[in-house]
């Protein structure tokens, strides 16, 4: 349980991460970047994650943790990138503009008023990309243990001790995706009277 | 190599296509049943129903298929198919997810239509399944889709249990020939591919479907 949480947390800041990097990326006005970010959010769309992480761990080499954050990191980034994406475009173009014709860089737009606002507006679909990051860290237990779930399934299909285990895993993840449903309503209340403040 | 092996991973790539397509039919059938559950007007049944809904939504697919793996034994007492718990589990878990595409949907329909049709006289089922649920399909085409993919590819989970589906063949092959980069770089292209392929075929979907509605529109007979 302490891993899975461990694993949620790196997932969630990496992919936050390079989602973000994604989505101003997939919104860049060079059209070969915009190519290049785009291919990448189909790839790792498209791929499911057990196979993304099998591929770090046996085709790339990696250990079994790495190639899971990797794998959680670069496929849950995808999802997050389109989240972004879709936030910075619902901005209206005016905001953009005005702040580079107050003389910001592109960059500095990006970084002072465009990715606040996306990430402000897009509170509740990153929180669902957030579950999805806890749920997803399941699937790297594949390939961490792969070799025991192979041996113990036999042994364990026919007795109460698999049955009450998955159980109580599954007690487990609830408690988890509660604590993360509950943190994500606690920083949309927050966000939203800043805004009715400010 | 991969030509070598490829009759063994085809048959794979068969069987997932085939968990897919059942596993799409049965939780479109559950998951619209569901979907009408929760707007029951009997609160125990609504109840049960969102009960189920969240509770499969919150958790990993991983853990649902474990489930069903362990649990349907013990409840028939005998033993079981891998094949049979997964797909149970799969339909389990996807229902959820297209019940609340449904109830979407269903919501994205104006009030004004169901009252229309029960003011004209249908019945309350018949107005449901001529004039409100088309028009939800509709809306609701995308969201199948993206759920039609992530179904596809969720399909590769089924290996931990020990169904022989496409991914789970790419590891029997991989452990026998050590060739882990070229085997999983074709399993990633084979599953890119048909998740792309889907993708596609569904935007065509959209567009055809979108058209008719103006087509009709522009006859005047909507």
């Amino acid at each position: 349980m302490r891993a899975t949480a461990l694993l949620t947390v790196i997932g969630l800041v990496g992919s936050l991460g390079l989602g973000i990097l994604v989505g101003v990326g997939r919104t860049a006005s060079t059209r070969w970047i915009r190519w290049l970010f785009a291919g990448y959010v189909e790839v790792f769309r498209n791929v499911p994650l057990v196979v993304q992480m099998f591929f770090w761990f046996f085709a790339a080499g990696l250990g079994s943790l790495p190639a899971a954050v990797i794998g959680l990191v670069c496929y849950s980034a995808a999802y997050v990138g389109e989240v972004v994406r879709a936030g910075l475009q619902s901005m209206p173009r005016g905001v953009g503009d005005a702040a580079l014709s107050l003389g910001l860089s592109p960059l500095q737009a990006v970084r002072h008023v465009r990715l606040p606002y996306a990430l402000t507006i897009t509170i509740p679909p990153l929180t669902n990309e957030a579950l999805n990051v806890l749920k997803n860290t399941s699937v790297a237990m594949t390939v961490a243990v792969a070799e025991l779930t192979f041996r113990t399934q036999a042994i364990n299909a026919y007795t109460f001790r698999g049955f009450e285990a998955a159980t109580a895993v599954t007690l487990g993840y609830l408690g988890l995706s509660l604590v993360l449903v509950l943190t994500a309503t606690a920083l949309q209340r927050r966000f939203d009277v800043a805004r009715r403040v400010g | 190599m991969i030509l070598q092996n490829l009759p063994y991973l085809m048959r794979g790539l068969r069987l997932t296509v085939l968990i897919t397509v059942i596993c799409m039919t049965a939780s479109l059938l559950l998951g619209s049943v569901l979907a009408l559950l929760r707007r029951s007007a009997l609160g125990p049944v609504r109840v049960g129903a969102t009960l189920y809904i969240e509770t499969l939504r919150s958790t990993p697919l991983l853990m649902v298929i474990f489930w069903f793996y362990f649990l349907l034994p013990l409840l028939t007492g005998r033993s079981l198919e891998p094949l049979v718990a997964g797909i149970v589990a799969m339909v389990a878990f996807q229902s959820a997810y297209v019940a609340e595409i449904v109830r979407a949907g269903i919501g994205s329909v104006k009030a004004g239509q169901l009252e229309a049709a029960l003011a004209l006289g249908l019945s309350y089922r018949t107005a449901m399944r001529l004039v409100v649920l088309p028009q939800a399909f509709r809306n609701m085409l995308p969201a199948f889709v993206a759920r039609f993919v992530a179904l596809f590819k969720s399909t590769s989970l089924l290996y931990v249990i020990g169904v022989v589906e496409f991914f789970r063949a790419a590891t029997i092959v991989n452990s026998r020939e050590f060739r882990s980069m070229e085997i999983f770089l074709f399993v990633a292209f084979v599953y890119f591919c048909c998740g792309v392929t889907a993708s596609v075929v569904g935007a065509w979907l959209e567009r055809t479907l979108a058209t008719e509605d103006l087509r009709l529109q522009a006859s005047g007979a909507a």
